[in-house]
């Protein structure tokens, strides 16, 4: 393939999520299917601007060619990407990068833990997880926001937290509103180690702030776990998605192609990142 | 592929290149204000094959310092897009062996599997690479160390390889296009005892070098001394945080884009410039930089070169030019900056030898 | 990350513009931009170069109704409103203070142009010598004079970025114009003139001639304009982000230059700048 395969979308729906946080459901305009794996991202953007790495926050449904990203404006093309209406388009590249291991989580207990805006790529993850629930053993998701006006998708945070087949703790460091969901004070650390899990059996996935995932890391770490069960989510600034251009480097990997998703063990070797 | 080897007079050598100048541009080492550079030439006899070293290498050429990746038109559907950038057909005259290496090394990067960079692509295959091997070395070369010099081993990567005998050139030829060319000359094939001569003039080169680098566990202590004082040190007492380096360095890869905005809002083209690591927003996030600081940004280029580069893509990413160390305004030495390290290790070794054989008794 | 990098204010403001309302209303109606342009301290040369862009002078105007700008049109309306307003010169009166302050007030984005009022530039030269002494070279009658240590604009007020050069660079200009023409926040050049040097394949002067270059710790911008014609860098753009300044005025001295010669190297242009007085004060006075 190409480094400048440009495709282009158009922006059919927009969901806010928080208010500077919202969802954009996308269409291919050229391709009828598009097809991309949890934890793969896009790199998106408008000529003039530039492009942005954002992951996938929607599973692909077969033959279909939709996709969801979930965009907080705060860098040069995301604040421009903000301003998207419905009906706009956009060009964009991809899918890149490998996403998360879908083919491991077959039989093993799944501890999810994300922060912020990092619920997104774990989205279509979970996603998939519930669409393949009789494969998989008990699911754990643990959200942390800064506040609860922070927290993302709220309706499946809803969704999740009234089913009996996935364990939810949802926590905010400030609790500063009244909130349909049971929530806990506090930050995610705080509430790993008072789970029921086999640390033999069990994979962790973290996405977040990439000190949150440090800390989430260390403790699970301590908990037992191994270096190589735990996968963590990396975001660099990239200019190409393709290996290229060389600015998501981390010692011996790209995050855009070898990444964005990590083992713990593989990754945190290097310097230069928080891990 | 094709390989074949024939011996070709001075005299006869630089009318062929004539000839092959009517078709292609013809780029190779000229002497500038005392120094060597790499440029289009105009006349075959400005070339200067025995130069030593050149600022930038060749790479150049192929990879182009500031290039036009592709233009956007909006429409009232969208965009349209337009990909920028037409290769010409050129010959690259007088490569050596350590700018070889850094084209195949550059070749490993941007036409792997999985996404291949087009620009590239398409000026490497237009171009025709004649490398010439080394005569004698340079003041901070150590391509000897790094295992690719002074003569150029793999059967890849050049269309013709010379090798200086005085008053006639030994030419290796590799593939179908070099034969091409080669053919209406009518040369004497090469013999066993040319290729003898050949390894007797890169013997002589090897014993030449000055600057020396033990590469046989570099990639483990570099990367086992990622917090050694020698970081800190040369990057507050030297480094200005200049990216000539970087810029300088045959197989430094790594661009950044800019787009360029028409004044009308409908037309904009995206050109991509190389980048650095040295720079302090290249690792820059949103809330952020990853190598804020001098050191990790000088610790980031002498460990990929020595160290993960290896694990990248199989093979070092410094092949021992010195162009780095030659450019750098206060001359920063990366073999220096490792055998420090290594010093450090040996002493550590040596301390714990010492405390086992006192426990030992 | 214990070093964040400030959020810088064209960021922030860059984002309430673009959500205001009435910026939406002016694109609706194709309103030209409203520029303002104020001189202080300086040689105007940075204005000159505004109406002297040949390149991209009909553009720039196109987009830009000019309500302030002396040089241009001597009917301005001084209290605005703005939508841009550059701002010229260092500040060397507490008047000139008093009136950007208030420019400040009534512009939505303001932005330095050139070395003195991004830097401080060649009026902050006088900065190592005492007013009083300056005063008295300059001036026969000082009692009418009140001057005081010149100053950068973003001393004194809260830029939305800035255009440096000596005169400002075109390329950051148009970068400026048609950012906000788009409305995205500009890409200003904030690498090293080395960078833009080795791009144009230029011999190194600092290295093959020993002459002392002041290309690496400067920002780009230029297109390496000095280095091309074979001279070294002189530093007029003013020092880039995280320059190392002590390593290459040590250089010099290996060089063979004098301790005086480097630090007028160092406080020619953006003597005020942190990042040059460490240079400058490893060889120099400290005031």
């Amino acid at each position: 393939m190409d480094s400048i395969d440009y495709q282009m979308a158009q922006v059919l729906d927009i969901q806010m999520e928080t208010a500077a946080i919202k969802s954009y459901l996308f269409t291919c305009v050229e391709s009828k299917i598009f097809r991309f794996s949890p934890g793969q991202f896009n790199m998106i953007g408008l000529p003039g601007v530039g492009e942005a790495a954002i992951s996938f926050s929607s599973l692909a449904i077969p033959g279909s060619n939709q996709f969801t990203h979930t965009i907080a404006g705060v860098g040069n093309v995301t604040r421009f990407l903000e301003r998207l209406e419905i009906g706009r388009r956009v060009l964009f590249r991809g899918p890149f990068g490998r996403g998360w291991p879908i083919e491991e989580i077959i039989g093993k207990d799944l501890l999810i833990v994300a922060g912020g805006i990092g619920l997104a790529p774990l989205r279509s993850f979970l996603f998939y997880c519930l669409e393949n629930r009789n494969r998989i053993r008990d699911v754990v998701l643990v959200y942390g926001a800064r506040t609860t006006d922070d927290m993302v998708f709220a309706k499946d945070l809803a969704d999740w937290q009234a089913r009996d087949d996935i364990e939810t703790i949802y926590c905010v460091d400030q609790y500063n509103k009244e909130s349909s969901l049971r929530l806990q004070v506090g930050l995610v650390t705080r509430f790993l180690e008072k789970l029921e899990l086999d640390y033999r059996n069990t994979l962790a996935f973290l996405c977040g702030p990439e000190i949150m995932m440090r800390f989430v890391a260390r403790n699970l770490l301590f908990q037992g776990y191994a270096g190589d069960q735990i996968y963590v989510s990396l975001e660099r600034r990239m200019r190409c998605g393709t290996g290229h251009c060389g600015h998501c480097q981390i010692g011996a990997k790209f995050v855009c192609q070898d990444g964005p998703v990590f083992q713990y063990s593989d990754i945190s070797r290097f310097a230069d990142t928080l891990l | 592929m094709y390989t074949d080897a024939f011996l070709i007079e001075k005299d006869q050598f630089s009318p062929w290149l004539e000839v092959l100048h009517q078709e292609f541009r013809l780029i190779g080492p000229i002497e500038e204000n005392g120094f060597y550079t790499f440029a289009e030439i105009q006349s075959v006899r400005d070339l200067a094959l025995n130069y030593d070293t050149t600022m930038l290498g060749p790479r150049k050429f192929i990879y182009h310092p500031e290039e036009k990746i592709c233009a956007f038109r909006k429409t009232p559907e969208g965009f349209e897009i337009e990909p920028l950038g037409k290769a010409a057909p050129q010959i690259l005259v007088g490569v050596h062996s350590c700018d070889l290496h850094a084209i195949l090394v550059l070749d490993k990067v941007f036409l792997k599997k999985g996404f291949q960079d087009r620009n590239y692509r398409m000026w490497r295959e237009a171009t025709v690479i004649m490398g010439i091997h080394c005569t004698g070395v340079c003041p901070n070369c150590f391509c000897a160390s790094m295992g690719t010099g002074p003569l150029f081993e793999p059967k890849e990567g050049y269309d013709f390889l010379l090798t200086d005998f005085g008053d006639r050139y030994l030419i290796e030829l590799l593939g179908e296009r070099a034969e091409k060319f080669i053919l209406p000359l009518k040369l004497q094939r090469a013999t066993e005892s040319d290729f003898k001569k050949k390894q007797e003039i890169g013997r002589k080169v090897e014993n030449q070098f000055k600057k020396k680098i033990d590469t046989t566990h570099l990639v483990d202590i570099i990367l086992r001394n990622q917090n050694h004082p020698v970081w800190k040190r040369t990057a507050e007492e030297l480094c200005l945080g200049c990216t000539n380096c970087t810029m300088v360095c045959p197989t430094c890869f790594c661009y950044n884009q800019k787009d360029e905005i028409g004044f009308d809002l409908i037309h904009y083209e995206r050109k991509r410039y190389w980048d650095s690591c040295q720079e302090l927003h290249f690792a820059q996030v949103h809330g952020g930089n990853f190598r804020f600081t001098r050191m990790a940004r000088l610790r980031q280029f002498v460990t990929h070169k020595l160290a993960t580069w290896v694990e990248q893509f199989g093979c070092f990413g410094c092949i021992g030019c010195g162009r780095c160390m030659t450019w750098c305004p206060t001359g920063i030495d990366l073999t220096e900056i490792a055998k420090e390290i290594m010093v450090t290790e040996q002493n550590k070794t040596i301390r714990m030898s010492e405390a086992q054989q006192f426990e030992n008794g | 990350m214990t070093n964040l990098p400030k959020t810088t204010f064209y960021e922030t403001i860059f984002y309430r513009l673009r959500r205001g309302k009435d910026e939406a209303k002016r694109m609706m109606e194709k309103r030209k931009f409203r520029l303002g342009v104020f001189k202080y301290t300086c040689c105007a040369g940075c204005e000159f170069q505004l109406i002297y862009f040949q390149k991209h002078i009909l553009e720039i105007f196109q987009n830009l109704e000019i309500v302030y700008f002396q040089m241009g049109d001597s009917n301005g309306k001084e209290e605005g409103p703005f939508d841009i307003v550059l701002i010229d010169g260092a500040i060397t009166q507490a008047e000139q203070a008093d009136q950007l302050k208030k420019v400040r007030q009534a512009a939505k984005f303001l932005l330095p142009i050139g070395s003195c009022a991004v830097n401080g530039g060649i009026p902050a030269i006088k900065n190592s010598t005492s007013e009083l002494e300056i005063e008295q070279r300059v001036y026969q009658q000082i009692a009418p004079i009140h001057s005081m240590k010149a100053h950068p604009i973003d001393e004194y007020v809260r830029v939305d970025g800035c255009i440096k050069g000596c005169p400002m660079g075109e390329a950051d200009l148009v970068e400026a114009v048609t950012s906000l023409l788009i409305g995205k926040q500009p890409n200003f050049f904030n690498y090293s003139v080395c960078v833009e040097c080795k791009l144009k394949g230029n011999l190194c002067v600092l290295v093959a001639y020993k002459e002392p270059c002041m290309g690496p710790v400067t920002n780009a911008g230029c297109g390496a304009l000095c280095p091309s014609y074979g001279r070294p860098c002189y530093a007029c753009w003013g020092p880039m982000e995280d320059a190392n300044a002590p390593a290459l005025a040590q250089l010099f001295e290996k060089i063979g230059l004098s301790p005086d010669d480097i630090y007028r190297k160092f406080t020619q242009y953006g003597s005020p700048k942190s990042e040059f007085r460490k240079g400058a004060e490893l060889y120099g006075s400290k005031t």
